[in-house]
């Protein structure tokens, strides 16, 4: 076919051009170190990685928020380690203080390290964290927490709110507790009714019958009231007990005391230990929670008081064994939220460990899809440059050839 | 009588130096881009009878051929005017591929920050330094998105002035062609083929073909009729019409090219007709272009109202409930953005739109017309077309099923009249930061709720969204509400709400109907509104009859330490939000992207394919027409040669005609 002089000169021309372009693409490719610079390099494959950088963005944030929600947690679990030694070392000396006998001062002396570890633990409770927020307000951080009122009390002004954090997708984590669950809503030892012991001032004996449980069995009958336990001998003479309402309706009509049977009424059933005394009478009323500043005030006036005889000492014996119940369970108030701590941080690592994993993966995916193979990438650029030079060469050996040359 | 041997060589001299100047014209044009070669052709002259016999005269030249092939050149014409479609196309989108994943993942970046920056703020909700680090993340959103719209809307501009230019150029040729039609029927009227203004003319006509598609048509006065589009009249004769760009109609910025004949009436041409480099300019602009400008600008929207939403569902530091973070999407200036009305429009309604639901917007544009007493509108992108319904009766608010409504606020529509609804085209522009104060963030929630402990199911209350503040019975501080569930009878559940004060209030079900104070439920899970909050059971309730019901009880949550709508917040980043419950908020802009890579692609393969055709048809026209060096070079040798024998008959002749004179001396 007869090719034009323009035209052999075009055609080798883009030829050429062509071929630099190719050249520039690949230098373009090799010093950015990638293989998709931009989306039209390889559509489906720029999809995926600009999903990949989404997912690993988000992986990130998650990794953030478990480091933060990590010293968080921390900060608590600190504190409430410390709480849970205070009432270790309370429950300590309200024994100590029941085995010492009538030494006022040495009784004072405990009486006094009450009081220490009473406003230790109030200090803990209104523990802040780094920012200066109060950790156990709840939602109400931006205040101490727990007031100390005048007559000796603690009083609770936070909230009941609890901050969460995201982890995980669809995975959140607590970083925090509110003072009311950690100290203002333990249970009640006895459970859900607090007893007043009237005892019979005439009777010395020191044993009196003691109420170790009162629980609601059955909320569809239940009634919400006080109640009066009598003690009373009965026509058998043998002891007998009998339950009335405020109103003074009888609920239990007089039965014959067993220590460690179950009275039942309305809804209710409470359990006594020991021999009560004829003319004891025992007033129940409903408190199915106790705050761990009461119970500590509780046994610093315990102390405070004097040891007594006989029915004083019974009486005094009795408020000891419900003061000791209460320290515990507000012992296991601190155990089980430590405890759910624990699992939270048990949560984050396993989280943590996820993420990392996960980041793993997918940048080996993004790798494999945007990042330049290297070798593959230099081989071809030197295929590249190499026909770059033989069609140049190859032209300008050609376009000399002219039969002008000849005339 | 002999023939004059004088004569006989003068002729082939002449003849030989026409051939030759013919040579040296070719070699002379050889880079003569438009140039078809020319070659002399030879014919023998009369001869002379002698006797019998017939004695021949000698040489002249018969005509000066331009060689050329019509069906070779038209085929190159069309190929023009693919090829130059194709590489206007891939040139713009290469750009615009470019900003996107380069420049472009700025915005995926900068949202990215953001959320980082909220989700610092789970961590200490009160802190002021990470507040006003929040404000100034969102800022840098609003900047980045505003600074890419105007990267685009400058694109669409210069497509326009690309347009404009480009008109201009087609009538400037237009013009040209008509003169050299007028010189070119001058010069064939004796016959004759004034090949150099016919190279002239045809490399006018590859020029107007870069433009548009071109079709001609020779008259028998060799003058040349010129068709462009579909088959609008350029030229015919001397005539020439003018081509014009002109503002579009409703949208004035979407300009449309249009033939303006002689008494000033203009004809547009269909875009999908024009083909060449005036077709794809605005084919590009109208699509892949809009398209991207319209993700963009739904992007903005989606994040805007995203954002707005949360915060109102919360309290700020101040306790008060929370404000805008972005500009409200359906601002009046903006709503009004929306729409516009054809000026030919018979009535003079005029309206606004405002957007109802980020999850259905589409993304495309819309035309309206107002038909038979009905705006019915048409999806641009997919065709789909629907019937706007007025709700409530009366009201002029007309709505759609893709997420928006249209109010008329004036005027009245008249039969016919046609509009265009654009929901996201600005929705870039308009993503300013309204929050002034770091305080304004609205990270704690307003009410919470705490199940009792007594309570023995595992159902959960949540709450879903706040309805009215002011509703009686709405939580405040010291005085929340109780919800109570109880089995009333077997396998039927009754719940009440009550107000602190222990009164039971009105409990309605999704739709608004008012179901009482204490309504029943069977299965769940179960949603409900009262006080003003908008309640969701799931579980099982069990509740031990009216005497021990399951109770929830609802406080007001404000506080310091209160993170509870930031949490909110910060799940946006991977809530599918758009597209019907398919995208994220991200995903809208990620699938831009992708979509001008993918056109991208496309065009750079159309390119290769229209390249190598346009290439073949050039090299065949080449081949007929083009000049060879080494041809001329042989042909000057040949021609010399010629020239030189016939000066040597002449000098012959001359000799003869000497030795004649001697003789008769």
């Amino acid at each position: 076919m007869r090719i034009s002089t323009s035209q052999f000169y075009s055609t080798n021309t883009s030829n050429i051009l062509d071929r630099q372009s190719s050249v520039n693409q690949s230098v373009m490719n090799i010093s950015e170190g990638k293989r998709v610079l931009t989306a039209a390099d390889d559509v489906v494959a720029s999809t995926s990685i600009l999903n990949i950088r989404q997912e690993q963005a988000a992986t990130k944030q998650y990794k953030d928020n478990i480091t933060f929600a990590d010293s968080r947690i921390n900060v608590e679990e600190t504190t409430l380690q410390t709480a849970e030694e205070v009432m270790f070392r309370v429950k300590d000396l309200v024994l100590q203080g029941n085995s010492v006998a009538n030494d006022g001062a040495s009784r004072k002396a405990i009486a006094d390290e009450l009081e220490a570890r009473f406003d230790q633990l109030m200090s803990l409770a209104n523990t802040r964290d780094e920012s200066g927020s109060y950790v156990f307000g709840g939602y109400q951080t931006d205040s101490a927490p727990f007031e100390a009122q005048s007559d000796g009390s603690v009083k609770y002004i936070g909230d009941r709110g609890q901050r969460m954090t995201n982890i995980g997708p669809g995975v959140q984590v607590a970083t925090s507790d509110s003072g009311e669950k950690l100290f203002m809503t333990v249970d009640n030892s006895i459970g859900d009714y607090k007893p007043t012991y009237n005892l019979d001032q005439s009777n010395d004996t020191v044993e009196r019958a003691i109420v170790t449980n009162v629980d609601i069995k059955d909320r569809a009958t239940y009634v919400e009231d006080d109640y009066t336990i009598d003690f009373a001998i009965m026509g058998s003479g043998e002891m007998g007990v009998t339950v009335t309402d405020s109103g003074g309706t009888i609920v239990y009509p007089q039965t014959k005391y067993v220590s460690g049977d179950a009275i039942a009424f309305n809804g209710i059933e409470s359990v006594l230990k020991k021999q009560p005394q004829a003319g004891d009478q025992i007033v129940i009323s409903p408190q199915d929670e106790i705050d761990s500043f009461g119970v500590i005030r509780d046994a610093i006036d315990w102390l405070n008081a004097p040891n007594g005889q006989g029915v004083n000492e019974a009486e005094r014996q009795l408020e000891f064994g419900h003061i000791i119940g209460d320290l515990d369970e507000v012992q296991k108030r601190l155990g089980n939220v430590r405890a759910d701590i624990g699992a939270r941080l048990q949560l984050t690592e396993s989280q943590n460990e996820r993420h990392l994993d996960y980041n793993l993966t997918i940048e080996k995916s993004r790798s494999a899809l945007e990042d330049l193979d290297m070798v593959e990438a230099i081989s071809m650029f030197e295929r590249q440059k190499l026909s770059l030079q033989a069609s140049q060469s190859a032209f300008s050996q050609v376009q000399g050839m002219s039969l002008l040359n000849y005339l | 009588m002999g023939v004059d041997l004088l004569q006989l060589g003068v002729g082939g001299l002449l003849t030989a130096q026409q051939q030759l100047s013919t040579t040296g014209h070719n070699i002379a044009n050889v880079n003569n881009e438009g140039y078809s070669r020319q070659r002399i052709i030879q014919e023998s002259t009369y001869p002379v009878k002698s006797g019998s016999d017939f004695l021949g005269t000698g040489t002249k030249v018969k005509q000066i051929e331009r060689v050329f092939d019509q069906f070779r050149h038209n085929e190159l014409v069309f190929n023009q005017t693919l090829n130059s479609g194709a590489t206007a196309s891939a040139e713009k989108l290469q750009r615009l591929d470019e900003t996107m994943s380069m420049t472009g993942s700025g915005i995926s970046d900068s949202l990215n920050d953001l959320f980082s920056a909220v989700n610092s703020l789970i961590d200490i909700p009160g802190d002021i330094g990470l507040r006003e680090v929040m404000l100034a993340k969102a800022n840098t959103v609003s900047l980045n998105m505003e600074s890419m719209q105007r990267s685009l809307n400058a694109e669409f501009d210069a497509v326009n002035d690309e347009l404009e230019v480009s008109a201009d150029i087609v009538t400037v040729i237009a013009e040209q062609l008509a003169t050299i039609n007028r010189d070119i029927v001058k010069a064939s009227a004796n016959g004759g083929t004034p090949s150099d203004l016919l190279d002239r003319r045809d490399g006018l006509i590859n020029e107007l073909s870069t433009y548009t598609s071109v079709s001609t048509v020779e008259t028998k006065d060799k003058s040349l009729n010129v068709y462009i589009a579909s088959g609008q009249t350029l030229v015919t004769g001397t005539t020439h019409f003018k081509v014009r760009a002109t503002l579009g109609d409703p949208e004035p910025k979407k300009m449309q090219i249009a033939i303006e004949s002689t008494n000033g009436v203009q004809q547009f041409l269909a875009p999908e007709s024009l083909g060449g480099k005036l077709g794809a300019v605005i084919e590009y602009r109208d699509g892949v272009l809009t398209d991207t400008i319209n993700k963009v600008g739904q992007t903005a929207i989606t994040v805007a109202h995203a954002f707005n939403e949360v915060q109102s569902q919360g309290l700020d530091l101040n306790e008060q409930p929370g404000q805008n973070l972005f500009k409200d999407i359906n601002q009046t200036q903006v709503a009004e953005q929306r729409f516009m009305a054809k000026s030919n429009n018979a009535g003079n309604a005029v309206g606004k739109v405002e957007i109802t639901d980020i999850n259905k917007l589409t993304g495309n544009d819309y035309s309206m017309s107002y038909l038979a007493g009905n705006y019915v509108v048409v999806n641009q992108t997919s065709g789909e077309s629907q019937t706007l319904v007025e709700s409530p009766v009366g009201s002029k608010i007309f709505t759609s099923t893709d997420g928006f409504v249209f109010k008329e606020t004036g005027g009245t529509p008249a039969n016919g009249d046609d509009f265009i609804i654009q929901p996201t085209r600005q929705g870039a522009t308009n993503l300013d930061v309204e929050l002034t104060t770091p305080q304004q963030i609205a990270t704690s929630s307003i009410v919470e709720v705490y199940a009792s402990d007594k309570n023995v199911n595992t159902a959960k209350l949540e709450i879903t969204s706040i309805n009215n503040t002011g509703t009686p019975g709405f939580p405040t501080s010291g005085a929340g509400a109780k919800v109570e569930i109880h089995e009333s009878a077997p396998g039927t559940f009754t719940y009440q709400v009550f107000n602190s004060a222990g009164v039971a209030q009105d409990v309605f079900d999704s739709a608004g109907t008012n179901l009482g104070t204490s309504p029943t439920y069977t299965t769940g899970p179960l949603e409900f509104t009262s006080v003003g909050l908008n309640f969701k059971l799931s579980g099982k309730a069990v509740g031990q009859t009216s005497n021990a019901p399951e109770v929830y009880n609802v406080d007001y949550a404000f506080g310091e330490g209160n993170n509870t709508n930031i949490v909110n917040m910060a799940n946006l980043s991977d809530m599918k939000i758009a597209d019907n419950g398919r995208s994220t908020m991200s995903d809208i802009y990620e699938e831009a992207i992708t979509h001008v890579g993918s056109a991208t692609a496309a065009a750079r393969v159309e390119v290769g394919a229209t390249q190598t055709l346009f290439d073949q048809a050039q090299g065949r026209v080449s081949s007929t027409s083009g000049v060879n060096l080494d041809e001329e070079a042989s042909n000057l040798m040949r021609y010399q040669q010629a020239y030189s024998a016939s000066a040597r008959v002449i000098s012959t002749a001359n000799e003869i005609f000497q030795t004649l004179l001697q003789a008769a001396r």
